[in-house]
């Protein structure tokens, strides 16, 4: 039982090397930092300070289910029939606009973001950063 | 003596197999944590912080674990966490899929990404590797016990 023990203690501290490893060479940002923010991204506090137009670029189903009051959904797979609704709603009342996407799934968001950009040239567009899931709260 | 022969083969190659497919799933999720924070957040159990917390220590875990299970003096705790660890994949496996989440698995990093996820193929993987891990970690065991008894 003993040397099993050691056994453990052998492959904890193995771990705790290689994770050293991994933040001492820069391969991996530590996780009690922020995360940085890339170019287009913006931050959910930063975010509520902005009268913002949002876009939810989750599946219909989870829009369905769950999404930011007076946000509009966009996805791809729709891309045709819900891009005309957003553009009509923007130019009523033009306000920065911000694509959220599931947690984890942030290359949604980035996608729609870029092709929006695309067809507003004037519109300031973030996407925020990761992602928004009803268990963050806000929901309608 | 030839009925142990074959078991000493069998449980040689289960042994290589399993310490391959950790080896595998880990360097690529070292060198790429961020993809794999990605990967543990879609399965929206845990908050951003925690999930970066395991996108930097498991890759490591299945890296030494998988040596391990090829080294004597740490084979036999080295079977017992990739034992633990199986069981819990495959219970995230079954909450995403019983959750009706449409993610990518993450195992090997983003190799794996533009295949679209079968919970059922991932399910049976885990559970033929958990089947052979079991039988791994009893063999050593047995013969650590048989060891000390002969001493």
């Amino acid at each position: 039982m003993r040397t099993l023990f050691r056994e453990f203690l052998i492959l904890c501290g193995l771990v705790a090397l290689g994770v050293s490893y991994s933040l001492w060479s820069g391969m991996a940002d530590a996780p009690w930092s922020p995360a940085e923010i890339a170019a287009g991204e913006i931050r959910q506090v930063d975010a509520r300070a902005l009268d913002a137009f949002w876009i939810d670029a989750r599946s219909d189903e989870d829009y369905a289910a769950a999404h930011l009051p007076e946000a509009l959904s966009l996805n791809p797979e729709n891309w045709d029939l819900q891009i005309m609704n957003v553009i009509g709603a923007w130019l009523e009342q033009p306000r920065p606009i911000i694509v959220y996407c599931q947690p984890g799934e942030c290359g949604t968001s980035r996608e729609i973001a870029d092709r929006l950009r695309e067809n507003l040239a004037d519109a300031e567009i973030y996407t925020l950063l990761e992602g928004w899931s009803p268990a963050k709260g806000g929901a309608e | 003596m030839r009925r142990n022969n074959w078991l000493g083969l069998l449980i040689l190659i289960g042994r290589l197999a399993v310490a391959g497919v950790f080896l595998t799933a880990a360097l690529p999720k070292i060198q790429d944590p961020a993809s794999f924070t990605e990967s543990v957040q879609a399965y929206q159990l845990i908050s951003p912080i925690s999930a970066a917390w395991v996108a930097l220590v498991l890759p490591w875990m299945e890296l030494v674990i998988g040596l391990g299970l090829l080294t004597r003096p740490l084979r036999r705790s080295s079977g017992c966490v990739i034992l633990l660890l199986l069981g819990l994949f495959i219970a995230l496996h079954l909450s995403a899929w019983t959750r009706g989440l449409d993610l990518e698995c993450g195992c090997f990093g983003r190799a794996d990404s533009t295949q679209p996820t079968s919970y059922l193929a991932l399910i049976l993987r885990n559970s033929a590797l958990l089947l052979t891990i079991c039988c791994i970690v009893i063999h050593d065991f047995k013969q650590a016990t048989r060891a000390k008894f002969s001493k």
